[in-house]
């Protein structure tokens, strides 16, 4: 059958997978498997409910359980909990949740309507993180901070779609940068800014103790300028994350090793809890939609010959959006979401599970962009004894994005933001002009002729053994693989329709180029923690671990152009430029570490620690990599202290830490590669001198800081400084070619100075059960600067290096080489913030009578001005923001009602806006070219001076806020919802993207190219990219 | 609680079996596959000394593709005629030492500089290996792989030494260190390649290579012929028998094994066109076809050659014509005409040209230069011609160039490159 060009892929359509049949019956076994072991414990119960103290809140997620057994359970969304198998007369009741001072009530076997009140803990000190020793570490033992964030609360909310939505704004000092507003794009991640000049600044993540491949630039071919990148993170669904950590810099990842100076992210799944199962289904259904339009599609100018007076030539404007509508054609339309999860959880002593699956069905605004993911999860633990414990992890995405035609190909937000009213006028026969005003094609054009689309399967699993054989000795095996196999398609139809032929030229008449990467990360990690009491109040606990790594990378594409009719899509029925690639590299790191800490009345502890690493990747000199770390904790103040009544709690703290980044594959080798020889058999040439010497970057990082709380846990501050050097960069050198192997050679020798502050506020006004309003402030600051480039030379100049013979798919792409041609590129430059913008900066310019810029000058870098023809490049501004910070309110009325909202801004960073540049500088099409009068001489300057001559004018401050989140949710009364035998019934009405305050004049102040060859480490770049959506959505969420 | 001294023995215990246990149950943890990267430190062995010296000819193969084009370009053979402007200076003969095309591209990418070191180096790396392994070691007859490494190394020493104005050469150690050559004049360069080819001369005369020992005298004959020994290079040429030819082979079908003399001048490959002096010899070893097109960017009209059919058709590297035309110039040199006469007057017959009428010396180096060129016409002779002669330039230096930016140049060699140069320990910037 005939398939039309515009619909979907015929994978997308495949709405029933063979792993359905697999999870939905195991999530039905699973059930079945608790009641079991619970009709076989003895004894009698306990039920109860745990709120808020003073607001009455239910508290869901709580740990519950009997001191001194492993007894236990937590809270379901309405804060219950019941208990079983117990004994005796009372018991004990230990209850836990993260935020909340711990409880410790003694309650009557066989009461079932106990009430624990929790207080909210301005600092939780007692708050278990993962640190990378066996079992975590309290809050109060670390010197460092880290962020943890109740991704459940977040989710519960129903704003955010994706981990990095999540992560956004909830951590100072993460700064989340998307791509695009298409749905199923993904998003970079810098945590305290960049550290590395040439490396990814993207921080490690793990996943239940593995680690994973979290690449943030992924996709099929990012349309050459890298748009629409789509982010591996985007794989693991929010809904069956219960927390996520972030570790920010080297003084708090040392025991991380090689790979960590750029941060680390756990995130930890939800886990089964003991009791009968219970299971949750949440939906989210909703819609997205370009916002004001109206005003990011400017008026555009040209001008065309007057009809009957050939020399004369006439300005005309025209709106498109206002065109379009009054043809009766929106440009973009609504897109959809659609969410579907339902999970289950419970168990006994010896078995707990928890399972989920979890579907997603969402569409763009453009036909072309469409998610449809598939998750499912198995957590699994079994406890033979008290002393042991097993949990194997089983996650599974299978996702298909498709993605628009966007940026350097072409597509609905180019042929529309650089629409082109020449093409809106009537033709000499007195027909419409087909093109109705657009750019290039049609917007229905770009639909037909182009599919991109990436499919992943992707299968992260672990096994986790944690054992206490002694009373003073606990350790912990964690083994774990994460494989992704991706399929990422550009598919070009060849059109048989002459008007959209003669948009696409020769290029309609069809290409298509296939990628397939597979991707492997191996985890296994061992720790072990010793405690010993040297007196009642001094107690140490001495760590050991180690850990091993390998990272597995295959990448097999075929490219050929030209079908030789409609409607045949494949590679082999491509007629002209065939070309393959196939390569692959393997990395691998083995560490180990040892720490000591020792804690004196559990108010002081002071820490030293010292990993050592080696790594495949580093030259044959090097041996090995020592991390360091020292750090102190110190809590003046717990509780209610006469002399400081106000304060309920004080913790100073103190860390110093190193932790580093290793080479690229393969870079420190001296190697060949194949060639065909004289008589057209193998043979090999030198491919890359390598560098035995090559090590990885260090970075050294000091952190100070405070946690506090205060006013009965109703004010909590948060306060980090820190300052974080590394050294060692590594940088790319050109070798003397009279050495006689090509390439240039990598190398130590590179510094960068960051340091900022991070603090995090969070105030409850009011704490009533009619009435709770919690109000959150984060404020971060970032600032930076390269000290050292290891060369004669203080600048290196940015651009995305690659070398693609006949095909973009083949391309080798190196994200950094000392040499620059890509347009308005950042550079390193000795003294300046890393990854900066440098060029010509026009100080003054005059109009002439006919509106040309006249005397235009520069600045001349020494405080003066010069001629712009010689003017020096000077600093514009920086690419990371200097300040980037939050404030959250959330306010529950009558313990049924909550609202929320979230504003973020970011501050003190420039983006090229290429959309400008494209428009006004190359197209001509902007109104300052025709009426340049109107105009700041400086901008017309700019404008008129030729392609990226004197850019400074569309090189603009990127500050923002944005009302980023808001919904309001309403549990409905336990009368109603046990009508349908619902625990708990909850609807929520969410809002994302709701308003932006900006001066950046662009498309969006955040949208840019993160992969491609105009993306990469410091990418600043847009042109006509999707900004973010706003997104409206409906949630029900149900237990029972 | 336990005393201190018994946690410390248990924890060190179970650190010792731990690390027993991974090191006996994986090996070398940190070994990786390396499948798509060859370590140099593996394929650098007597089992692949064959390979290696394959490898120096394929490398010096592309290298001279590449060179032949690019010396046409700065010569008088081609016009660049397309608008990509990192080709222009070669042209305009005003390239500069930033200049990237000839220094730090590829042969593919019509680089000459990095390309030469790479076959020079490919070779002299293979070469000082061969001379340490032992027959017992090395499979195949190693002095005959001896004899082919010299032979090529020597020739990449003749490019570099004829194309550029001075020069450097470094070496690689087999324990990766590196020793840096410093700044050396043309003249040292072709000592070198004296030295190589002598000692390919003398290994293909043990391994009874026929085939070599005539490229390698042939060879050391150019090299000499630069050096002005011209007596030298006689008795060198006069060892080449009539009908030999070397040739550099290509292939039409990998991109590195091009021809890219025809992929940059042919009927529809129309980078270069071909240049003024040669678009109307009429003679049949210059065989140039008027395309009847004109490049519109740059108004300049489309002459291909026809020497080179394919992208697989093979370059002479070394010829009996070309033995010929250095015994001619020696006895011009030594004024004996008489000699000189009977080789101008066969080269011109193989033209079509009618009989040599010149009776003095000038007039005889003059016809011998001309021969040259149409002998020679785009086999990577006719650069070191013009600096050898000294010939006056067309178009003449001044001349506006078509693509702007002033004249032509004067320039005849390509300088060191500033890649060179600033990355050269024993050079500087």
């Amino acid at each position: 059958m005939h398939r039309s060009p515009s619909s979907a892929h015929p994978r997308a359509q495949r709405e029933a997978r063979p792993w359905l049949c697999f999870v939905i019956p195991l999530l039905v076994a699973l059930s079945f498997l608790a009641p079991v072991s619970l009709i076989s414990a003895q004894g009698n119960s306990i039920s109860g409910i745990v709120v808020g103290a003073g607001s009455s809140n239910p508290i869901p997620a709580a740990q519950v359980q009997v001191a001194g057994t492993t007894i236990g359970t937590t809270t379901d969304a309405s804060g219950r909990f019941r208990l079983g198998g117990l004994t005796g007369s009372s018991v004990t009741l230990e209850i836990r949740r993260i935020g909340f001072r711990p409880v410790r009530q003694t309650v009557t076997v066989g009461v079932t309507d106990i009430r624990i009140a929790m207080s909210e803990q301005s600092v939780a000190l007692d708050e278990v993180v993962i640190t990378g020793t066996a079992g975590g570490q309290a809050k109060r033992e670390l010197g460092n901070a880290v962020t943890s964030i109740n991704a459940g609360q977040v989710s519960d909310r129903g704003t955010t779609n994706t981990v990095a939505q999540m992560l956004n704004a909830r951590a100072p000092g993460v700064f989340i940068n998307p791509s695009s507003g298409n749905v199923g794009t993904g998003s970079r991640i810098r945590i305290r800014g960049a550290a590395s000049l040439s490396l990814s600044n993207e921080p490690l993540v793990y996943v239940d103790g593995v680690r994973i491949n979290s690449q943030s630039a992924t996709g099929p071919v990012n349309q050459g300028f890298g748009g629409n990148s789509m982010s591996r993170l985007n794989d693991i669904n929010p809904d069956d994350i219960e927390s996520i950590e972030v570790i920010r810099g080297p003084a708090a990842a040392t025991l991380y090793g090689t790979e960590a100076s750029g941060g680390v992210i756990q995130i930890i799944t939800k886990k089964g809890v003991r009791g009968a199962p219970k299971w949750t289904f949440s939906t989210r259904q909703g819609t997205n939609y370009v916002a004001d339009l109206d005003e990011i599609i400017p008026v555009n100018y040209a001008s065309v010959p007057r009809r009957g007076s050939p020399g004369v030539r006439d300005t005309i404007s025209n709106d498109i959006v206002q065109s379009e509508k009054a043809k009766g054609r929106e440009i973009f339309g609504k897109g959809r979401i659609g969410e579907y999860d339902l999970s289950t959880n419970g168990g006994s002593d010896l078995f707990r599970y928890f399972a989920s699956a979890g579907i997603e069905d969402s569409k763009g605004v453009d036909e072309a962009n469409t998610v449809k993911r598939k998750s499912g999860r198995v957590n699994l633990s079994v406890t033979p004894s008290e002393k042991l414990n097993f949990g194997f992890n089983v996650g599974y995405t299978n996702g298909y994005v498709s993605v628009p035609c966007e940026a350097g190909c072409g597509g609905i937000v180019l042929t529309s933001f650089l629409h082109n009213p020449a093409n809106d006028t009537t033709l000499i026969d007195g027909s419409p002009n087909p093109l109705r005003g657009f750019h290039s094609g049609l917007p229905e054009a770009y639909g037909a002729y182009y599919e991109f689309y990436q499919e992943v399967d992707r299968f992260t699993a672990g096994f986790q053994a944690n054992q206490s054989p002694t009373s003073w000795f606990k350790h912990r095996l964690n083994l774990g693989v994460d494989r992704t196999g991706e399929e990422n398609s550009e598919l070009g139809r060849r059109i048989e329709n002459l008007l959209y032929r003669s948009v696409l030229g020769t290029s309609g008449l069809g290409y298509r180029s296939m990628t397939f990467r597979k991707i492997n990360n191996l985890t296994a990690d061992y720790s072990g923690s010793a405690l010993f009491n040297f007196s009642p109040d001094i107690l140490s606990t001495t760590s050991f671990g180690s850990q091993y790594y390998r990272n597995y990378f295959e990448i097999s594409c075929a490219y050929g152009e030209q079908f030789p009719a409609a409607g045949v899509t494949n590679v082999s029925s491509t007629t002209t430029n065939r070309s393959t690639c196939h390569d692959l590299e393997e990395d691998a790191t083995l560490g180990f570490f040892v720490q000591e800490q020792v804690g004196w009345k559990n108010r002081v502890f002071l820490t030293a620690a010292l990993r050592a690493d080696d790594n495949s990747a580093f030259g044959r000199n090097f041996d090995r990599v020592y991390y360091p770390k020292f750090s102190a904790s110190w809590i003046p103040i717990e509780g209610r202290n006469s002399r400081y009544s106000f304060i309920d709690a004080l913790k100073l703290r103190a860390a110093y830490g190193e932790s580093g980044k290793q080479p690229t594959t393969f870079s420190a080798l001296q190697t060949y590669t194949s060639a065909t020889g004289p008589t057209g058999g193998p043979t090999v040439t030198p491919l890359s001198i390598g560098n035995p010497d090559l090590g990885p970057e260090r970075s050294a990082e000091v952190e100070l800081g405070f946690d506090a709380g205060g006013w009965n846990d109703r004010v909590g501050l948060e306060f980090t400084w820190y300052n974080k050097k590394t050294t060692d960069a590594i940088l790319d050198r050109q070798i003397a070619p009279s050495i006689g192997i090509p390439g240039t050679q990598p190398f130590n020798a590179g510094s960068v100075r960051n340091w900022g502050t991070e603090t995090m506020l969070r105030i409850r006004p009011v704490v009533s059960p009619r009435f709770d309003w919690e109000t959150t402030f984060s404020y971060a600051t970032n600032d930076s600067e390269v000290q050292d480039l290891g060369t004669p030379q203080s600048i290196l100049d940015l651009r995305r290096q690659t070398q693609c013979p006949t095909n973009p798919s083949t391309c080798v792409v190196a994200d950094f080489v000392n040499a620059s041609s890509a347009p308005l590129s950042p550079r390193h430059q000795v003294g300046y913030p890393i990854g900066s913008i440098f060029h010509k900066r026009i100080v003054s310019a005059e109009l002439n009578a006919a509106g040309a810029a006249i005397n235009v000058m520069c600045d001349d870098g020494a405080g003066g001005s010069v001629a712009c023809s010689g003017a020096p490049f000077v600093f514009l501004g920086r690419t990371i923001p200097k300040v980037e910070g939050a404030w959250g309110n959330s306010v529950t009325l009558f313990n049924s009602v909550r609202l929320y909202g979230l504003v973020d801004f970011k501050r003190g960073h420039f983006k090229a806006n290429g959309s400008d540049r494209f428009r006004c500088v190359v197209l001509n099409r902007c109104r300052e070219r025709w009426y340049p009068s109107e105009f700041d001489p400086k901008r017309v300057a700019s404008v008129t001076a030729g392609t990226d001559a004197l850019p400074d004018s569309y090189i603009r401050d990127a500050t923002f806020t944005r009302f980023r989140e808001f919904s309001v949710a309403y549990t409905l009364p336990s009368s109603i919802s046990s009508i349908g035998r619902f625990s708990r019934a909850t609807l929520t009405l969410a809002g994302r993207n709701l308003h932006t305050w900006t001066d950046y004049p662009g498309l969006d102040p955040e949208a840019s190219f993160l992969g491609g060859i105009r993306g990469g480490n410091f990418s600043v770049f847009e042109q006509t990219t999707l900004p973010p959506l706003r997104q409206w959505v409906f949630g029900v969420n149900l237990d029972w | 609680m336990l005393p201190m001294a018994h946690f410390r023995r248990r924890s060190v215990r179970l650190g010792i079996v731990s690390a027993l246990l991974l090191l006996t149950a994986c090996g070398n943890p940190l070994d990786v596959v390396t499948t798509s990267r060859i370590p140099a430190e593996n394929i650098e062995t007597p089992g692949n000394a064959q390979l290696l010296v394959d490898g120096a000819v394929a490398d010096f193969e592309c290298a001279f593709g590449a060179y032949v084009v690019q010396s046409a370009t700065v010569g008088e053979e081609f016009i660049y005629a397309q608008q990509t402007a990192d080709r222009t200076p070669a042209d305009a003969r005003r390239t500069t030492e930033n200049d990237s095309r000839y220094s730090t591209f590829s042969c593919t990418g019509l680089g000459i500089y990095v390309p030469l070191q790479t076959a020079r180096s490919s070779a002299e790396t293979v070469l000082s290996y061969l001379r340490t392994w032992t027959d017992a070691e090395v499979p195949g007859n190693r002095t005959n792989l001896i004899a082919i490494a010299s032979a090529y190394a020597g020739y990449s020493y003749i490019m570099l030494g004829e194309g550029f104005c001075t020069m450097a050469v470094s070496k690689i150690n087999p324990d990766r260190s590196i020793n840096y050559g410093g700044e050396i004049s043309r003249d040292s360069v072709f000592r070198i390649a004296v030295t190589r080819f002598t000692e390919a001369i003398a290994a293909a005369g043990t391994a009874a290579n026929v085939d070599i020992t005539r490229m390698a005298y042939l060879g050391r004959a150019r090299a000499k012929l630069n050096l002005r020994d011209y007596a030298g290079a006689k008795a060198d040429a006069q060892q080449v028998p009539a009908g030999y030819t070397k040739n550099a082979g290509f292939s039409d079908a990998i991109g590195r094994r091009n021809n890219f003399v025809f992929n940059d001048n042919s009927v529809t490959n129309r980078a270069s066109s071909i240049g003024l002096p040669y678009r109307t010899l009429n003679d049949t070893r210059v065989p140039i076809v008027n395309g009847n097109f004109v490049t519109a960017a740059t108004g300049i009209a489309h002459f291909y050659q026809t020497k080179y059919a394919t992208g697989s058709a093979p370059i002479p590297l070394a010829t009996y014509d070309e033995a010929q035309l250095i015994i001619a110039e020696a006895d011009i040199r030594a004024n004996s005409l008489v000699t000189a006469l009977p080789i101008l007057t066969a080269s011109r017959t193989r033209g079509g040209q009618g009989a040599f009428t010149g009776t003095t010396q000038p007039q005889y180096l003059a016809e011998l230069v001309d021969q040259r060129r149409r002998e020679l016409f785009l086999e990577s002779h006719h650069l070191g011609d013009i600096q050898r002669y000294a010939i006056a330039l067309t178009p003449a230096t001044g001349t506006p160039y078509h693509f702007g930016g002033g004249g032509y140049g004067t320039q005849t060699c390509f300088p060191l490159p500033a890649a060179e140069k600033q990355n050269n320990p024993l050079i500087g910037s």
